[in-house]
């Protein structure tokens, strides 16, 4: 059996709330432009899902070096994997819009790390090379 | 690497559930290292061979080993 992760309630939830002010601010932003909002006010809400972003990453790393070395070098595998393929297919398609193919916002890449990180965990299940 | 960590589990009777209490990882870790799927570090592997009362290479036999070949 291959553990899931996380396995923290706490962290959970962290993550549920981080993740809704993360897209919250991202459609905030948005709709603020949209409607005038002054220029600090923008930049400062454009701001906030960065610092999610470094919160959640802050609290997944506390957990992930609680956990025995089993379960650390696994989800540390996995989320390699998941980096490697989402910088990837973030240069890929930063290439492709040299081209001609729409322009994609950089933030999309958190939530693609994410996504892609759950696709690889069932795949990798063992923590030898 | 290969261990005889299931074989001397089931010998004492022991879950992996009390296996992983006793050496403190989880229960995921044993299973891991019984179906080698996790290679153990030093200090695990320490720890669990103390549990069992045995030498570490009685757990987890030295695979570079050579027929003859015995420890010190």
């Amino acid at each position: 059996m291959t553990p899931t992760w996380p396995t923290s309630w706490r962290y959970t939830l962290g993550a549920v709330v981080a993740w809704i002010l993360f897209l919250a601010c991202v459609l905030g932003v948005t709709a603020g432009r949209a409607q005038g909002w002054p220029m600090a006010a923008l930049a400062a809400l454009a701001l906030v899902p960065a610092l999610t972003v470094a919160l959640q990453f802050r609290a997944a790393y506390r957990l992930i070096a609680e956990q025995d070395e089993f379960v650390r070098a696994l989800t540390l595998k996995r989320m390699t994997v998941a980096a490697a393929a989402a910088i990837t297919l973030a240069t890929a398609w930063s290439g492709l819009e040299l081209i001609g193919l729409p322009h994609l916002p950089a933030w999309l890449i958190y939530p693609l790390f994410w996504g892609l990180f759950g696709l690889v965990t069932p795949l990798i299940r063992d923590t030898r090379a | 690497m290969k261990s005889r960590l299931k074989v001397l589990r089931a010998e004492r009777g022991w879950t992996q559930e009390q296996l992983s209490q006793t050496v403190g990882v989880s229960r995921y870790a044993i299973n891991a290292l019984e179906t080698e799927r996790h290679d153990p570090s030093l200090d695990l592997a320490f720890r669990i061979a103390g549990a069992f009362g045995l030498a570490v290479e009685a757990v987890f036999p030295n695979p570079h080993a050579k027929p003859g070949d015995t420890a010190p």
